[in-house]
């Protein structure tokens, strides 16, 4: 029992991460799609986590504090970048047949870039999940209540009121204060593997975060239901099957069918 | 450089003439697996042609149907079979994993490509990859060429690479092209005008994912197997996209401009680890914010004529 609960902490933290990611991605394009770039900010601020706490002398609440600060920024230029090309290309209006999804990809792209950018040679791909680390339980368990909270947060009335570049900010500092806790970056004994950290999957986060965005159709308690079930589920599958490619299968399945009941949706509206 | 005539076959056999004398010239180990890496982006590049530049959207299923490509020839390949078998079956699979995401959203729901493109190749890269165990091969002899050396399965690349492009531009010209750029264009206008929305749907992307499928076989046998998991995950997506993007999209001419500058960008920028995925995502940023950067480096050439043209002219 004690196995498989240790098994699930890295869901319980993966799914914290996911509730306010999910939620951003459904806040953020303001329509009836969620984004399909902003989660992949969870692997960025990882990484920027990881490079902060990996000296062991490093002071914990400077890294949690510059990783949100950090989060809140790049949120904000993330949504300047976002408006730009919805200006240009005319995307974003989720209308049946419209333009690609032009913004979503030009976000993504511009994450996958900055994490090339930030990424040291000492940062390489190892089994320890999408975030590049393993938290302890009392890591786990922060940021599963953080996640909640944030998700919460995200989904009232007060911050969906607010100019969007400060919403994506606010989302961002969040997100960041989510992800030093989840991917185990306040244990320093989590860093010290071999000299070397954890590289994050950036667009495989904006992808579980686009899923998680699918699932949540309603409010705040969905993404934290569709983040809280995934995070576990892939975990769940890692510890139960850890050779193979297993612990993506509950991701891809959530894209499929949302994607197939979104067609369906869609559908229905126009008949109607 | 697009246009018909003797000009233009001049130019593409000087180009084919430079493109095969490369290995006899460069002949260092790491000088063909660049060549040899740069033909397999020429070939996502003019499967990106199809669906970015004629059907105007993103499609970012590539790395899925360049894994499949490459699973089935490990597969065939693995078990004593011909390359001619594992090349036909190489390019079904790239071209049936490509169908994936065009039957999830159809013509509708274009606007939802670029998610559920990312979902196929998050399911190949993520799930299907780390689930087999193929047996590895040794590089086969294909009508008396023994493909054991890096020169000749680059001259090897180049013939796939070239019959793709011959492909792209010869579908360019025909009914066929002008049926997947009208789609393109506006849907409604182009099914008025008899097109089976469709039928040529599905072709545009059946033609992508082949060509996406053909890569695959150069890279099993380049690394006689399966390849790793950079060239199949959704991040490396981004830097096809970025290939047909720089060249501009729709053009082979852009293709193969574009694949030459995200393959030589590495040895540019040798000391960041992800040289490529930066330069990548700049071109997709820069691209998708400035309107005049949409037509790439031969619409900006094509731009840059015309002005140049129109200055001389005021000139006079």
């Amino acid at each position: 029992m004690e196995t498989l609960l240790a098994a699930l902490l890295p869901g319980v933290a993966l799914g914290g991460v996911l509730a306010v990611a999910g939620a951003w991605s459904r806040l953020a394009r303001g329509a009836e799609l969620p984004h399909l770039g902003v989660g992949a900010l969870a692997g960025a601020l990882a990484l920027v986590a990881a490079r902060l706490a990996a000296p062991p002398t490093s002071p914990r609440p400077v890294t949690v504090l510059v990783v949100a600060v950090a989060g809140a920024g790049l949120a904000a230029l993330l949504a300047l970048l976002d408006r730009r090309v919805r200006a240009v290309a005319g995307s974003g209006s989720g209308r049946p047949g419209g333009p690609p999804l032009v913004a979503d990809v030009a976000v993504l792209a511009a994450v996958v870039g900055a994490v090339a950018l930030v990424r040291p040679a000492i940062a390489v791909p190892l089994p320890f999940g999408p975030l590049g680390g393993q938290p302890g339980a009392p890591a786990a368990i922060a940021a599963a209540l953080l996640g909640v909270g944030g998700a919460v947060l995200l989904g009232t009335a007060a911050v969906r009121r607010i100019r969007p570049v400060l919403r994506w900010a606010v989302a961002g500092a969040l997100l960041g204060l989510v992800v030093v806790p989840a991917a185990g970056t306040l244990t320093p004994a989590a860093l010290a593997f071999g000299g070397i950290i954890g590289l994050p999957d950036t667009a495989g986060l904006a992808l579980r975060a686009a899923a998680v965005g699918l699932a949540a159709r309603r409010d705040a308690a969905d993404a934290v239901a569709a983040g809280f079930g995934l995070g576990l589920a892939e975990s769940a599958l890692a510890a139960l099957i850890p050779l193979g490619g297993a612990a993506l299968v509950p991701t891809v399945v959530a894209l499929a069918v949302g994607l197939v009941i979104h067609v369906r949706d869609r559908g229905a509206a126009v008949a109607a | 450089v697009s246009g018909g005539g003797d000009g233009g076959l001049r130019w593409r056999l000087a180009l084919l003439g430079l493109a095969a004398a490369f290995p006899f010239a460069a002949a260092t180990f790491g000088a063909q697996r660049r060549g040899i890496d740069i033909l397999v982006l020429v070939l996502l590049g003019l499967s990106m042609t199809v669906t970015t530049g004629w059907l105007r959207t993103i499609a970012l299923h590539a790395p899925a149907s360049l894994s499949a490509g490459a699973l089935a020839t490990s597969a065939v390949l693995g078990r004593g079979q011909s390359l001619p078998l594992a090349l036909l079956t190489a390019l079904g699979a790239g071209a049936a994993v490509a169908l994936v995401p065009a039957a999830l959203t159809r013509l509708r729901h274009r606007d939802l490509l670029p998610l559920a493109s990312l979902a196929v190749t998050l399911a190949v890269w993520g799930v299907v990859l780390p689930s087999l165990r193929l047996t590895p091969f040794v590089r086969p002899v294909v009508v008396g060429i023994d493909l054991g050396s890096d020169r000749s399965l680059y001259l090897f690349a180049l013939l796939l690479a070239g019959l793709g492009w011959l492909a792209v531009e010869h579908l360019a010209a025909s009914g066929v092209g002008r049926r997947m750029r009208a789609l393109g264009g506006d849907p409604a206008f182009a099914a008025g005008t008899g097109v089976d929305p469709a039928t040529t749907w599905f072709a545009a992307f059946a033609l992508s994912g082949t060509l996406a499928g053909a890569a695959g076989v150069v890279l099993a046998v380049l690394v006689q197997g399966v390849p790793d998991a950079g060239t199949a995950s959704p991040s490396f997506a981004l830097v096809v996209l970025a290939v047909a993007l720089l060249g501009g999209a729709g053009s082979p001419v852009g293709a193969l401009a574009g694949a030459l500058v995200l393959g030589l960008a590495p040895l540019a920028v040798g000391t960041l680890p992800d040289a490529q995925a930066l330069l990548a995502a700049a071109i997709v940023v820069v691209v998708a914010c400035v309107p005049g950067a949409r037509g790439g480096l031969v619409g900006g050439s094509a731009w840059a004529a015309r002005r140049t043209a129109r200055l001389t002219a005021g000139v006079r």
